[in-house]
């Protein structure tokens, strides 16, 4: 869980939401004619920690979104399988030919679980409070609706550039310019959509008061009413999240009663409990556990490809290694670490390897003239010298101001993959003439260590990405404020460029944008700000009784209402 | 059965008082010691393990042929087999030598073992000793100190300790002695507050001797024994805490191998490599039980109140 | 009997006061900001914001008077809210202990009642093969890694044998406390925080009862004709337990300090695995509050072995 890292803007976490069956027929595997789907039973899911909220606007970590994400859902989601965007609570989106207007269709006779009808203005407060969050990590997916700037900063009470129409049944949006990721990103609304009539009462989208605050407020902990799925029971600090099934879900009401999310210590407390049956199903399955859980008779798995990556960053702007700004110096880092090992070894194979942004399983995916950086020891240590960097007596490169070549790489604990690609690689440079100084964490201090600054060198981490590929907040040389996600002071004007291009059109047809993507790529492979590592599969194993489970790549509970558990 | 001490007893003492009636403290322990195969045989466990640890460096290097950080990451998990020294105990998941880590490990933990109890000694002696001599606000001050310390459970206050730095084997060893030192203060102040009213204590103190050489010479010789004692019970005792830590990521930081963060992913290691599971357990286990033993048998041995009851020596 | 009591509270406060200056002073030492670790992720924050709320947290005021303030607070069972959860601490704290409890006091239990007998039988067997047994076992079980050996029980008495439950207090959807479930959930931590005291007790306890049974008011007590049994409990055990009392004050601190790591090991929600996830996560108040609140604990059952003391053992309370 804790692996996956700081989601990205609404354009990157829509693929992430959970989603429902198409408007056609499902693709879920008929049952057999002696196996008909009955309701009623628990589905246990195991998480590490406490959940901190349960509020899509602030969330930030994966146990939270897990939560939430069956709470509150968006207008739009991400197709399981293709991660094309596709209808939820609204049945039709249209775009503009300019691409400066998108209009949302909702579906007749929606309602909360409460009875309350769902309305655009559900909506429209839910991007308001994005807005005026001060916890937020969203704002960037909105920034380009009209009267954004003004509404954020207190000047109006109203967001203008979203107007509701025909009852609050449309919703349209205006934005200041193109914006090719806008179908994807708006209809998620922050990542899942909330009832406005109870929470405006502990924040008023009107005001600029703070003595209401969408940031700090009982609802965050307890929803009050679900447009998905479930509906928030009871939450025990230290126990466990229980969620009970929402009869009035537009696609029909769950077959599962309850639905549990345990604490547990650590992920290899949940892959035990996985094993002994105390949980039902568990999605993130490390590889070096595959084999071990594979062999257990009442549990099946999945294997499917993931929207993410691991890489080792390298920090530009590092005030105690100067020489990571060196390109040739990056590029010697890359060839002096066996990747190939580690994908045999480490990832066990269950994965593959990455040389630059898109990860395969994207449309845009093109890995043509990508270098590999094969494994050469001798490669790196030119290239090194070419840098400038002189062999010193105790086998530690001096760089050109005399220092030894010695920085910090940290990473989280936890997470037995990066863990382990800690130590490796820390012998692995010893035999290039670097040293490596290792670091383990916890996830929030490690990134909040890696926060754009000079106070860090290397760090090992991942990046999780939606279907919508839009690097802007991650590569543009804009987003290197505290709090964005440029933090390896990466800068190129040419990458610049081509981030616009993909993100504000005006074309934005596939094919240009992959244009765009591949010249990207390209410059990320040649100039390494990461060492770029692998995708991981993702291992999904369930017990044998949880019966219509379909997991894919961008979702994997898509059809949890159509999930029931065999007796 | 119970009748036996008392008509067994007095025919064992009156001989073995014959025997030792002129014989000193250590000669007489030394005898005891002799008798005892238990403690003997910790002893000669600590010893080898002692060298092997000590020896270590130039182990690895001319008979295993394998540092403790060296890794072959396409070789890890590998059983434990007779084909390479190295590879008697098996490897990780790096490929590393878990022999040689053991080794090296058995070095770390020995040292911050008896560098700590060291610590605790030097600290619990002057601080208890001192307390029980000059009483007074000293005294108060020292106790009001080691009922402080001795409230707050170790790991919970080396946990906020753990927070703050990130600690070299040196610096942990005497951090933990820094900790350890109350039962030593408690026993060296009991102990000094009766023998200060002893006759050639308080003859030292009328001819003018000054507090500093009362409690040199006459005071901390008679307290050694037990101390040391003590303090060999220490050592176990900070090896278990120091385990203890290091497994929960807060003491010895990777690569640096210590029995406890040996054990830190362990349990995902069990299906893998069970040996890496329980190689490190049981060292830890062996040491600690061959150093209470080996403290039990020096207590038995230098306990003068063991003259002369039982006939088989050990209490 | 009162008196004493009153008089041991009142000892107990400067001790108290000890753990709250040692709490406060090791934190106040951390490198890390303060503010920063609670605004840890929110970005939109001005400098002006953050002087503010240093200001209102206090941190601008001299060490002393900080100090002064947070007992204030302490005292009114105030601890600030989580840096990590942004709840209050209190809260978190009083929903844990409980649970901690519950293990502490069964290892207490169980640790008695398996020691004592134990103890008891190697004295009177003394020299046989159940002596030595018992010895052997009393040596190697004080030596044992705790941790070590809860990694074990849950590994293969657990997950391979399926024995015993993985962890937690209950099975999912069952929700007492004083049922066959909870037991069962509990023999796990239990059995493996005891194990170090089950091991040390018969020592002790078979040195004491050795010696007392050599003095001369058991002989007199046999020779009058009374039987074994009252001889042993009513004369032999009353004066060989006063050690074993003190003993209570190491038995408690190996089960809360224990605590921090067995929680762990065993998924259980108590107060040790609170504040070592929140070291993890260098939410400071609630480590602050951990440290208090075990330390109380500890506090307070010295109070009680000093009163179980006192009744065993008439003399004292005159001393």
């Amino acid at each position: 869980m804790r692996r996956l890292s700081a989601l990205l803007g609404a354009a990157l976490l829509v693929a992430v939401s959970c989603g429902q069956t198409p408007p056609s027929t499902g693709a879920s595997p008929t049952p057999a004619a002696s196996e008909t789907p009955q309701a009623g039973g628990r589905v246990v899911y195991g998480a590490t920690g406490d959940p901190k909220t349960m509020q899509p606007v602030i969330s930030t970590d994966t146990t939270s979104s897990f939560i939430w994400d069956k709470i509150y859902i968006g207008l739009t989601r991400a197709n399981y399988k293709t991660g094309e965007t596709e209808p939820s609570l609204a049945e039709k989106l249209e775009l503009s030919k300019d691409g400066l207007t998108l209009t949302y269709t909702l579906r007749d006779n929606l309602v909360w679980s409460d009875g309350t009808p769902f309305t655009g203005e559900d909506y429209k407060y839910t991007v308001e409070a994005v807005a005026r969050s001060v916890k937020t990590v969203r704002k960037s997916t909105f920034q380009d609706i009209v009267g954004w700037a003004d509404y954020r900063d207190g000047k109006t009470d109203s967001l203008a550039g979203i107007t509701l129409g025909n009852n609050g049944k449309t919703i349209e949006i205006k934005f200041t310019k193109v914006f090719c990721p806008a179908t994807a990103a708006m209809g998620g609304a922050g990542g899942g959509i909330l009832p406005s009539k109870h929470f405006k009462t502990v924040w008023n989208n009107k005001t600029t008061d703070t003595k209401t605050n969408i940031d700090d407020n009982a609802l965050n902990m307890a929803p009050p009413a679900s447009m998905g799925p479930f509906v928030f029971k009871e939450f025990k600090p230290g126990v466990q999240v229980t969620l009970v099934r929402n009869d009035k879900y537009f696609r029909g009401a769950p077959l599962i009663d309850e639905f549990v999310v345990k604490n547990y210590a650590d992920a290899t407390a949940i892959k035990n409990a996985l094993v002994t049956g105390e949980v039902t199903y568990y999605p993130t399955v490390e590889a070096k556990d595959v084999e071990e859980v594979s062999k257990v008779d009442s549990l099946r798995g999945f294997r499917y490809k993931s929207s993410s990556y691991n890489y080792i960053g390298w920090n530009a702007k590092a005030a105690k290694a100067p020489w990571l700004a060196n390109r040739d110096v990056r590029q010697a880092l890359w060839y002096g670490i066996n990747v190939d090992a580690i994908m045999k070894k480490i990832v066990f194979g269950l994965g593959s390897q990455v040389y630059a942004h898109t990860p395969p399983v994207s449309w845009a995916y093109d890995p043509s003239g990508l270098t590999q950086y094969n494994n050469d020891v001798a490669k790196a240590k030119s290239l090194l010298e070419k840098a400038g960097a002189k062999m010193g007596a105790d086998g530690i490169y001096r760089w050109t101001d005399g220092q030894p070549m010695k920085m910090r790489i940290e990473t989280n604990q936890g997470n037995n993959a990066r863990e382990t690609i800690l130590q490796f690689a820390q012998e692995q440079y010893k035999a290039i003439g670097v040293q490596i100084d290792p670091l383990l964490e916890s996830f929030n201090a490690l990134l909040d260590r890696t926060d754009p600054g000079t106070d860090f060198e290397g760090f090992i981490i991942g990046w999780s990405l939606g279907a919508d590929p839009d690097p802007y907040s991650i590569w543009h040389s804009s987003q290197q404020g505290k709090g964005q996600f440029n933090n390896v002071g990466y800068s190129s004007p040419a990458v610049d460029q081509a981030l616009l291009d993909n993100r504000n059109g005006p074309d934005c047809s596939k094919d240009a944008r992959k244009a765009a993507l591949k010249k990207v790529d390209q410059n990320l492979n040649q100039d390494a700000p990461y060492t770029f590592l692998y995708s991981a599969d993702t291992n999904f194993f369930a017990s044998k009784q949880l019966q219509g489970v379909d997991p894919n790549t961008y979702s994997n509970a898509w059809n949890i209402e159509k999930w029931w558990l065999k007796k | 059965m119970a009748t036996d001490v008392t008509t067994v007893a007095p025919v064992a003492v009156q001989a073995a008082e014959a025997r030792r009636a002129t014989a000193g403290l250590w000669s007489d322990a030394l005898w005891r010691l002799r008798r005892d195969p238990t403690t003997i045989g910790a002893l000669v466990v600590l010893a080898t393990m002692v060298t092997l640890a000590l020896g270590a460096d130039l182990l690895a290097d001319n008979f295993f042929h394998w540092s403790f950080s060296k890794q072959d990451i396409l070789s890890s998990y590998e059983k434990p087999s007779l084909s390479e020294p190295a590879m008697w105990f098996g490897s990780d998941q790096l490929g590393r030598s878990q022999i040689v880590r053991l080794l090296y490990g058995a070095r770390v933990s020995l040292f911050i073992g008896t560098f700590g109890a060291a610590t605790s000694m030097l600290i619990g002696v002057v601080l208890g000793v001192t307390a029980g001599y000059f009483r007074g606000w000293w005294d108060d001050l020292i106790v009001w100190l080691v009922t402080t310390l001795n409230s707050i459970p170790t790991l919970f206050l080396l946990l906020i300790v753990g927070l703050l730095f990130r600690l070299a084997p040196l610096p942990l060893a005497i951090f933990l002695g820094a900790l350890g030192w109350l039962g030593i203060a408690n026993l060296a102040r009991g102990q000094t507050i009766s023998l200060r009213e002893r006759e050639y204590v308080l003859a030292a103190r009328t001819i003018g001797a000054t507090p500093i050489r009362v409690m040199w010479r006459h005071i901390f010789p008679n307290i050694l024994p037990l101390m040391i004692i003590l303090a060999m019970t220490d050592i176990g005792g900070l090896i278990l805490t120091e385990s203890a830590l290091s497994y929960l990521g807060f003491g010895i930081q990777p690569p640096v191998p210590s029995w406890g963060n040996m054990l830190t992913g362990a349990t995902q290691f069990l299906t893998k490599g069970p040996w890496l599971v329980y190689a490190p357990g049981a060292m830890i286990w062996i040491t600690v039980l061959c150093l209470y033993l080996v403290g039990d048998g020096l207590r038995d041995a230098l306990d003068p109140r063991l003259r002369g009851v039982g006939g088989t020596g050990r209490k | 009997m009162g008196r004493f009591i009153a008089r041991r509270l009142v000892q107990a406060i400067p001790t108290l006061f000890g753990v709250l200056v040692l709490t406060f002073l090791l934190t106040r030492l951390s490198p890390a900001d303060p503010v920063q670790l609670m605004l840890g992720g929110q970005y939109d924050i001005t400098p002006e914001d953050r002087e503010r709320l240093r200001q209102s947290l206090g941190l601008n005021d001299p060490l002393p008077f900080q100090f002064v303030t947070w007992v204030w607070h302490v005292i009114q069972f105030d601890f600030g809210n989580s840096f990590y959860y942004h709840r209050p601490v209190i809260q978190m704290i009083g929903e844990r202990i409980p649970n901690s409890l519950q293990i502490s006091i069964s290892a207490l239990v169980i640790t008695l009642a398996v020691g004592v007998p134990l103890g008891v039988l190697a004295a009177l067997r003394r020299g046989g093969i159940v002596d030595h047994t018992i010895r052997i076992f009393s040596v190697s079980g004080h030596a044992i890694p705790t941790f070590w050996f809860g990694l074990i029980f849950v590994l293969v008495l657990g997950v391979q044998l399926r024995w015993f439950p993985i962890g937690s207090m209950n099975v999912v959807g069952t929700d007492c406390t004083v049922c066959w479930d909870r037991l069962w959930h509990l023999i796990g931590p239990v059995a493996v925080i005891s194990i170090g005291g089950i091991a040390n007790l018969p020592r002790i306890l078979r040195t004491e009862v050795l010696e007392v049974i050599s003095q001369d008011y058991v002989r007199t007590a046999r020779s009058k004709g009374l039987r074994e049994r009252v001889v042993i409990s009513a004369h032999v055990l009353r004066n060989a337990l006063i050690p074993v009392v003190t003993l209570f004050g190491g038995l408690l601190t190996i089960f809360v300090g224990g605590s921090l790591v067995i929680e762990q090991v065993f998924n259980w929600p108590g107060l040790g695995r609170l504040t070592f996830e929140a070291a993890i996560n260098k939410d400071y108040p609630v480590v602050q509050a951990g440290v208090v609140f075990s330390s109380l604990l500890l506090i307070v059952s010295y109070i009680l072995r000093d009163i179980s003391y006192a009744i065993v053992d008439p003399r004292i309370k005159v001393r």
